[in-house]
């Protein structure tokens, strides 16, 4: 599977002209500009599932 | 008296015992049993919390992705000179509430009335504030689509705006004491919550539209 | 009205009468058991409506050229089409597989689980209700505007749905109303969510620790983060869109654009903002599907196989694990937009590592199976039912999750399969698993349960029928959203095979019917059901069958074990039930009796 990943082309777009147009303009200015986009979302996305996991362990008592 | 059997504890449970392993348990913690716990207000903001940072975090991406594709007609705008008053009103109105709350702590009921009144007062301050920064932008020709910088500014501004207004509507509902489910102690500290959460998301915001000229 | 009087009046049964009884006690109701059934009858509908348009879609790619005789013109567009993909999808994602599983049967089923008398927040919970239903409403209405429903699928990409009317039909105010709808969706799910999350942290009875809570619990309380998370970003992703197509902004419209021969004036955005944002909320939104399904699945299992849960620990950490992976493999919706090959690389591993959470869970339900004394009832085929289809549908993710296989495969109908194998049969297996179980607790009746058999076998072997075959068309290259097909002579040899499949989707939608029939008459005739016919031993079976409004009746349960405890060796009955405490043995013990 790893083999496979790996071996992975570059899955340039054929599905949709539009996004390769667009994704090929932006070049690796845009590619950062996504990639620090998606960390934007990911890391509070993330902190705040793991804070509620702990909101709930420190109230694991809390029973009425 | 030795109880034999599970009829016999069924007969027995549910009257204002606690911990004597009848089956069904009695009231604890200053609730009875079918009532909401007050710190379960608590929880409540603080999960809204977490969904209103998402929101905006959502939109922090997209201004992130947005000013960061070379192709975009990104040009960087005025900023307003009353955002910085803004800025410092909406801080001040946190210490302020702070304030406030100290004093419903410590008993001095008029001093608290009195500190929950600025603050409010503040906020209604950074409101008409946010209005005149708007003004300013459209003398300036900065309309909601001149650019995507000021596409972004008008975004950001309102949607804090409109969540500041829901903080006044806060404000005014527990300093009329129109609470009926929250006790006053739960019901400051949860709008307390709120409040302290928009000024440190302005303070985000505020930074991001600094840090973008 | 406090709660100790309203506990009173139902202990008293005292009905309140007239028009203004009824509406408060069955329309503006706060009670959660009320609302659990609001969502689940406007699910129905929404499946009705959503089942409808798909055998239309069905029919249409057999015989396109048929004349229809409520379609404007004769015989469907490829719009018209498009309109029903968009219309379908988004119906059933939404006011389906959301509704259903987590706002229906969790609003009816976490409080008496728990052994709380209600949700956190009532009335915020009826807001909730509301809200949804107001966006089915607005959404309904987009079939009915000028130009009709929007075309741009339920994943609206732009920039065709941020154009405007000069997009195409229904790209107008149909995509308008689509929009709206979705953001007071989202308002209504963020609310719920906040409901569900807050009520299983704080309202839990005593001795209700979180290792005791029955799998289901644990299922809505995760499925509710991601709700949260989920939500809030496409409400963000939603406002953008709607300003985008009204006021001119160009967060996702690219420059340069030329529709119908017209420049147009926004531009600078990027398509690709929206698909990351979309699929950001589309990746947790089908495990929120999913999740709730699982633990349906957990509950029902180990009940009528009289055995607990096989590894109660590891099932709710996959469900944790679940959720929280879930968050991280929406790139796999985007393999094929020019993305890097290394992100996608991440991607499929974070993928394919869903897979052991997954396998974990499949394999304690074949272990909670495994030696068990197993009752065939109609709820457990339906459970059984949806390991099947879990393990079929998920063995495909595994090949879309691999760039390379997604090369050839997206936008195929092995896509299609893969998705609805999962979301549209397991998914709503669960539900249906869900509605034959707690039946005679929200109505005190039974199903029938003859019925209920013909029912899982009509539905079991029509599905396999109508999806399994589709794998095969998307890999010989048949590609969706295509609303004709027959054109193509390398896909010639399987109109045979889309015949077979239209056939096997009527059939195994008439056999629903059968369980509506079901459903309905046993609301008036069933027979009265017992308090715990199942035997079971969560706290949603003390309650009586139908629960008062206060659950438990002033009576609140305490928790003294685990929620499976089947067949324990040396215990009287093969079932203890939550809310029981310890019975000494035969030396007749007080001290150990009150040991809680």
């Amino acid at each position: 599977m790893l083999a496979i990943g790996f071996a992975a082309p570059a899955a340039v777009a054929q599905g949709c002209a539009m996004c390769y147009q667009n994704a090929a303009a932006s070049g690796s200015q845009g590619s950062a500009a996504l990639r620090h986009g998606i960390l934007v979302l990911l890391i509070p996305a993330i902190s705040i599932f793991l804070g509620v996991f702990g909101v709930t362990y420190h109230r694991r008592n809390a029973t009425r | 008296m030795p109880v034999d059997t599970v009829a016999e504890l069924l007969q027995r449970g549910g009257g204002g015992h606690s911990g004597n392993g009848a089956p069904f348990g009695s009231g604890r913690g200053g609730n009875d049993n079918s009532g909401t716990p007050q710190r379960v207000y608590v929880t409540g903001m603080i999960l809204a919390l977490g969904g209103i940072l998402m929101f905006f975090m959502a939109l922090i991406s997209a201004w992130v992705v947005r000013r960061g594709f070379p192709s975009s007609d990104w040009q960087p705008i005025e900023l307003p000179r009353i955002l910085w008053l803004n800025t410092l009103i909406l801080a001040a109105s946190s210490f302020t509430l702070a304030r406030s709350r100290r004093c419903l702590v410590a008993g001095r009921e008029a001093d608290h009335r009195h500190w929950w009144g600025v603050t409010a007062a503040l906020g209604a301050f950074f409101l008409v504030g946010q209005i005149l920064a708007w003004r300013q932008m459209l003398a300036a020709g900065l309309f909601l689509t001149t650019n995507p910088a000021s596409s972004f500014f008008y975004l950001f501004t309102a949607a804090h705006g409109l969540h500041v207004l829901g903080g006044m509507a806060a404000l005014l509902v527990v300093g009329l004491r129109s609470t009926r489910r929250l006790t006053l102690e739960t019901a400051t500290r949860v709008a307390a919550l709120y409040w302290h959460f928009l000024g440190g998301l302005w303070l985000v915001i505020f930074a991001i539209l600094v840090v973008e000229r | 009205m406090s709660s100790q009087s309203r506990a009173a009046d139902d202990l008293t049964r005292a009905p309140s009468g007239g028009l203004q009884g009824f509406l408060r006690r069955y329309v503006f109701s706060t009670d959660h058991k009320v609302i659990g059934l609001q969502y689940f009858f406007l699910a129905l509908v929404a499946v009705t409506v959503g089942t409808i348009l798909s055998l239309l879609m069905r029919f249409h790619l057999v015989w396109p050229a048929a004349h229809l005789p409520f379609v404007p013109g004769g015989i469907m567009t490829p719009e018209q089409y498009l309109a029903l993909i968009t219309m379908h999808g988004t119906i059933m994602v939404f006011f389906v597989l959301t509704a259903a599983p987590q706002s229906a049967f969790g609003n009816y089923l976490l409080p008496l689980q728990i052994g709380a008398s209600d949700m956190a927040f009532p009335r915020l919970n009826m807001l909730s209700f509301w809200l949804t239903l107001l966006a089915f409403v607005v959404m309904m209405a987009a079939f009915v505007v000028p130009g009709g429903a929007p075309i741009s699928g339920w994943t609206a990409y732009t920039p065709l749905s941020g154009l405007g009317e000069i997009a195409g039909p229904g790209e107008g105010m149909g995509q308008s109303l689509w929009a709206l709808s979705i953001l007071i969706f989202c308002v209504g799910s963020l609310l719920g969510s906040i409901n569900f999350i807050a009520t299983t942290i704080d309202m839990r009875a005593p001795g209700m620790t979180l290792m005791r809570l029955p799998l289901t619990v644990w299922a809505w309380f995760v499925t509710a983060i991601l709700s949260l998370l989920a939500f809030a970003v496409l409400f963000a992703a939603g406002i953008l869109l709607v300003l985008d197509r009204v006021a001119g902004t160009s967060f996702f419209m690219p420059a340069g654009l030329v529709v119908n021969g017209v420049l147009q004036t926004n531009g600078g955005g990027s398509p690709l903002l929206w698909q990351h944002l979309f699929w950001f909320f589309g990746h947790p939104e089908v495990y929120i599907a999913i999740l709730p399904g699982m633990g349906v699945v957990s509950h029902i299992l180990a009940n009528f196989s009289r055995k607990p849960v096989f590894g109660y620990r590891a099932m709710a950490f996959a469900i944790c694990a679940i959720g929280f992976l879930g968050f991280l493999v929406w790139g796999h919706h985007m393999f094929v937009s020019g993305m890097n090959p290394y992100s996608g690389l991440t991607f499929s591993l974070l993928t394919v590592s869903i897979g052991v959470p997954s396998a974990v869970k499949t394999f304690n339900w074949l272990g909670t199976l495994w030696g068990g004394r197993i009752q065939f009832h109609s709820p457990m085929l339906f459970a059984i039912g949806f390991v099947s289809f879990f393990v079929t549908g998920g063995l495909s993710g595994i090949f879309l999750a691999q760039p390379a296989v997604d090369t050839t495969l997206h936008a195929t109908y092995y896509v299609v399969a893969h998705f609805h194998i999962v979301m549209g049969v397991a998914a709503i297996f669960g539900i249906l698993a869900a509605t034959y179980y707690w039946f005679p607790k929200m109505f005190g009746r039974s199903m029938n349960e003859s019925l209920g058999i013909i029912h899982f076998w009509l539905t079991f072997v029509g599905v396999y029928c109508i999806f399994m075959p589709m794998h095969f068309v998307g890999i010989a290259g048949g590609i969706r959203r295509y609303a004709d097909s027959t054109g193509a002579a390398y896909l010639a040899g399987f109109q045979p095979l889309h015949r077979f499949m239209t056939i096997a989707a009527f059939v195994t939608a008439a056999a629903q019917l059968v369980f509506v029939y079901n459903l309905f008459w046993s609301l008036r005739r069933g027979a009265p059901a017992a308090v715990n016919p199942w035997n079971a031993t969560t706290l949603e079976w003390v309650a009586a069958s139908p629960p008062p409004t206060d659950n438990f009746g002033g009576r609140f349960p305490r928790v003294y074990r685990g929620p499976y405890e089947y067949s324990v060796p040396g215990a009287e009955t093969d079932f203890l039930p939550q809310n029981i405490p310890p019975v000494s043995d035969t030396t007749g013990s007080t001290e150990q009796r009150h040991a809680g």
